[in-house]
């Protein structure tokens, strides 16, 4: 089955969704700061509710792969962005491999 | 330390339960399925908090998604009867090996934090 584009648009949404639960995760502290903590498992099931949607035009385990590829590449740029986190060059390359996936997936 | 991994590995196990649950009811439009992922997906988010108590997040996290991806393109291959093809293996094979590599270039900070902590 091919990806259709509004399948894998669910997907990469439900990716971004991924990114913004793990910043809320970070700013929660361990689940410290309680607000954080429920808002980003709030965008955790919003996730993957458009996950849901996206299995209904294409293979569970290519969607899936799509929102985990798109979540990591999300989180490690946001959060040299925003925390200033340092990534090592092995990060980096698995970075490219990530990004490199998702365009495969895509044209598969 | 042994409790952290028996964590992570039920984080992984409920998240990847949920899924098939979802994917399997998918077809008829059952709420019952997503009610179901809903709440292993949440199970799996405590779990998981649960084991970074003590794993370090980089490699809980590593373990956590790379495996949630081989272990669900098994799902998909051999209960949902997806053919794979050429392309689609060659991705999916990178987007594992990306997943541990991205969080195996955080890890080592975290362990440099830990050990900079007083």
């Amino acid at each position: 089955m091919t990806a259709s584009g509004l399948s894998f648009a669910f997907a990469f949404m439900a990716g971004l969704l991924d990114v913004a639960a793990n910043l809320a995760s970070s700013k929660s502290d361990g689940f410290v700061k309680r607000g954080w903590g429920v808002l980003s498992i709030l965008l955790v099931l919003a996730a993957f509710a458009l996950l849901a949607e996206a299995v209904k035009g294409m293979e569970l385990a290519i969607a899936y792969a799509v929102l985990g590829g798109t979540g990591i590449f999300g989180t490690a740029i946001s959060g040299r962005l925003f925390f200033g986190e340092k990534l090592k060059p092995i990060g980096w390359v698995g970075l490219i491999l990530v990004f490199g996936a998702v365009l495969v997936l895509h044209t598969a | 330390m042994r409790l952290a991994w028996l964590f992570l590995a039920l984080a992984i196990a409920t998240e990847v339960v949920g899924l098939t649950v979802m994917k399997a009811s998918s077809a008829s439009c059952a709420y019952i399925g997503h009610a179901v992922m809903y709440a292993s997906i949440a199970l799996s988010y405590v779990f998981l908090a649960r084991a970074v108590k003590t794993v370090p997040v980089g490699v809980a996290y590593a373990i956590w998604e790379g495996s949630g991806v081989a272990l669900i393109t098994l799902v998909s291959v051999f209960i949902f009867g997806h053919v794979l093809s050429g392309r689609e293996v060659v991705g999916l094979s990178m987007a594992v090996l990306g997943i541990l590599l991205v969080n195996a270039g955080k890890a080592h900070d975290d362990d440099i934090g830990e050990e900079a902590a007083p």
